[in-house]
């Protein structure tokens, strides 16, 4: 076990938030929850306008195929049903709610009955596919589904505590303030996959949160903390097995082909309140920062509140922003609305003025310095695909492997051209899966 | 005062402050960039070049600034012109030019007619650079070729030694004495101070080695290139003395312009290999074939030819080291 992988890179972490305790939001008048906020399929909504909501009850409901629940976040009456088009470019249907600031909870909210000894397999797998509970690392892959799909086939549970994005804290405020949670939750995933141990994985440099972890795993020989390199992009699933293993994970292939499968802490807490309280995905810990935000700070926000009102929680803005980031600033979604409600994805919320993106006055150029082909966490030649793709030869991007791109957004950090050398190679990806799809349907 | 749209939209997000723009800008991952840009990279290697500078202006005087001096400004000129011409986006200010003319000029000899560096800049950036695409398309290094060029051309102009007072000196380098097999009779400790001729910038290894380190300490360049092509020419070159005298090895480092040009000329990044192995393997082929050019060829000094040779191996070289891609495994 290497603990580490080659290449990434050290960005300045800008971690300005790790010492701000996670604070609950004032509950927003509205809220506009998105109905699809997962990988698949959009849900179906089970409320229609005019109807009273609770907090925590459905009201978007698997519609078949890949899926997930989403739940109100607040109390109080549907006004509208609306398309919007979201940051991607894509439609989505968003179910908008007036806050009647009750906050009365559904009878559904309501603690697992049984002991965790005695539940079986498919009665916590009804809870997290209740909870509507999704992956919180990133790829809001819906955790339901990869719990079934490793079920009996793996042996390694891996706890993701590791934050490489430069901003986020929220992951490591969670770890600090409620790690028996993560624990838990990590029990509850222990029992539904029949593992008897763990591994729980965070970045060496973050000496507070293993203080913490170690004190509350002290007497559990079972669960391990284990230490790796503090390397952007350390969160990465496919790095973190590697770091823990040694295994690399072929491309196409998950985890779970090798016997592993990964959690995001976060993700853990969810399961644990899922089961303790009955409370579904329903707030999210989001960091809010940036060098526009006069008062960064993590929050715990209720999903589908507008991205305006969580800035205004944080004393507004201060600065000329220039884009609004959810998500990391290495692989982050920029918002072109600031009223863009939270989902299950958003791990935070950036406010930037061009200072950390400034465009050259000149055009961009490839000098071959190798600085991305030394960072590439996938051993790729970034330069050389991006080159072919400019060009058009996206079958000679596809021989160098540019299908194995995880986007991490290194590329470009590096690159002293100002080339968009991440942004090229993933058109080479999207084209290469275009080109398999339509010889697919030719077949 | 503010547009009609634009005070629509602030009064609407009055609750967040007034600094919202009327349009926000949206744009693919990553939002984060290094603040290194290729002109700070050309700047760190001008400061690099500076002890060598400063040297040659104390041994060489006036004449040395002027060489320095013309050449750089050649090459910014020329660079200049051809884009002006061309119609391409002027950018002298990535200092690349510069750079390529200070090396050129730190290259020439004392005793060179000032026309000459002049006729190696504008070759090096116009034929070597521009005519291959500018920045990052050339396929060799513009100051060596340049130089490469002079000496074809006028081999007499690029052995003229002065002193400061100007007369010319016709004192053999210790590089020509080994060639005819005699024992240098410089000193050492002259040697490696720079206190002798030969050309100006390329004859303090002191001067050379505290550019070189400021380079790896800001990370502008790796060991590999410079270890590699020093440590094959010196292995070598002990292993089978040209004059059989094992301490010819030393004279044979520090003389001539195998430093200067393996410590700050050879790392130009966009003519060597981008992984570090094909680093190795480009450094250990400059140091062999500078050797042989030294032990069998007509010149005395072949570092120059060395290292133009082994930058148009470079591609081969790139598609020899090509990394493995992770998950990927190795065909057959």
């Amino acid at each position: 076990m290497a603990y580490t992988f080659k290449g990434g890179t050290r960005p300045d972490d800008h971690k300005y938030t790790a010492k701000s305790p996670i604070s609950r939001i004032k509950d927003p008048d509205t809220v506009s929850i998105a109905l699809s906020q997962h990988i698949g399929v959009m849900c179906k909504p089970t409320v229609s306008v005019g109807d009273t909501v609770m907090v925590g009850q459905m009201i978007g409901d698997i519609a078949g195929g890949l899926g997930c629940p989403v739940h109100s976040s607040v109390s109080g009456k549907v006004i509208r049903i609306e398309e919007v088009t979201t940051a991607t470019g894509g439609a989505s249907f968003n179910v908008v709610i007036e806050n009647d600031h009750q906050n009365s909870l559904a009878p559904t909210v309501r603690p697992f009955g049984k002991k965790l000894s005695e539940a079986t397999f498919d009665e916590i797998l009804a809870v997290i596919r209740n909870a509507g509970i999704t992956g919180l690392g990133g790829t809001s892959f819906p955790t339901y589904a990869k719990v079934a799909a490793a079920k009996g086939r793996v042996d390694t549970l891996i706890v993701n505590c590791c934050e490489g994005e430069p901003f986020q804290t929220s992951t490591c405020r969670l770890v600090l303030e409620n790690f028996p949670a993560v624990l838990g939750g990590t029990k509850i995933l222990m029992r539904a996959l029949g593992l008897r141990g763990a591994l729980v994985a965070i970045e060496r440099t973050r000496r507070l949160e293993i203080k913490v972890i170690k004190e509350n795993i002290d007497n559990n020989d079972l669960i391990s903390l284990h230490k790796v390199s503090s390397k952007y992009p350390s969160g990465s699933e496919k790095h973190l097995v590697y770091s823990l293993t040694g295994q690399e994970i072929p491309e196409g292939k998950t985890p779970i082909d090798l016997g592993c499968i990964v959690f995001n802490a976060e993700t853990c807490v969810a399961i644990f309140d899922a089961f303790s309280k009955g409370i579904p995905m329903i707030r999210k810990v989001v960091t809010v920062d940036g060098d526009c935000i006069s008062e960064p700070q993590n929050l715990l926000v209720p999903i589908g509140t507008a991205a305006s009102f969580v800035i205004e929680q944080c004393g507004g803005l201060s600065g000329n922003v220039k884009k609004l980031i959810f998500g990391g600033p290495m692989m982050g979604q920029a918002q072109w609305d600031v009223e863009a409600p939270i989902t299950k994805g958003t791990s935070s919320i950036l406010c930037f003025s061009d200072y950390f993106d400034k465009e050259s006055k000149l055009e961009p150029v490839c000098i071959r310095c190798g600085r991305c082909v030394d960072a590439c966490p996938m051993k790729l030649l970034p330069l050389d695909i991006a080159a072919y793709v400019s060009c058009g030869n996206i079958d000679k991007a596809q021989m160098l492997g540019a299908s194995s791109c995880i986007e991490c957004g290194i590329c470009t950090h590096v690159c002293p051209g100002g080339l968009p050398v991440t942004q090229l190679v993933s058109r080479a990806k999207t084209e290469i899966i275009m080109k398999r799809r339509s010889s697919v349907s030719d077949k | 005062m503010k547009t009609t749209e634009e005070t629509v939209k602030i009064s609407k997000n009055k609750h967040i402050g007034h600094s919202l723009p009327s349009l926000l800008s949206v744009s693919p991952a990553p939002h984060l960039r290094r603040l290194d840009t290729v002109r700070s990279i050309m700047l760190d290697v001008i400061i690099a070049l500076i002890p060598v500078i400063v040297w040659s202006i104390y041994r060489f005087g006036v004449r040395a600034l002027c060489i320095i001096l013309i050449s750089c400004a050649t090459a910014v000129i020329s660079e200049l012109l051809y884009q002006l011409i061309c119609n391409k986006t002027v950018r002298i200010t990535d200092l690349s030019a510069a750079v390529t003319g200070l090396m050129l000029g730190l290259m020439m000899p004392s005793g060179v007619s000032l026309w000459v560096p002049c006729v190696g800049s504008v070759f090096a950036i116009i034929v070597v650079k521009q005519f291959f695409g500018g920045l990052g398309n050339n396929i060799v290094n513009p100051a060596i070729a340049g130089r490469v060029f002079l000496m074809l051309c006028w081999p007499q102009q690029m052995v003229s030694y002065v002193d400061k007072s100007g007369d010319l000196v016709s004192s053999a380098t210790p590089l020509v004495e080994l060639k005819a097999k005699a024992a240098p009779t410089e000193d050492i400790f002259n040697i490696v101070i720079g206190n002798v001729d030969g050309a100006i910038g390329e004859i303090s290894a002191i001067a050379i080695c505290a550019g070189f380190i400021y380079l790896l300490f800001r990370k502008v360049v790796s060991w590999h290139i410079p270890v590699s092509f020093i440590g094959s020419f010196v292995l070598i070159s002990i292993i089978f003395p040209i004059t059989g005298e094992p301490s010819a090895t030393f004279y044979q480092v520090f003389s001539g312009s195998l430093l200067f040009c393996a410590l700050l000329c050879a790392n130009d990044c966009s003519t060597t290999p981008i992984t570090g192995a094909g680093k190795i393997i480009f450094g250990i082929g400059c140091g062999l074939i500078t050797l042989i050019i030294r032990y069998f060829g007509a010149y005395p000094d072949g570092t120059a030819f060395a290292i133009l040779i082994m930058n148009m191996l470079v591609p081969l070289i790139d598609f020899w080291t090509r990394p493995l891609v992770f998950g990927h495994r190795r065909r057959g």
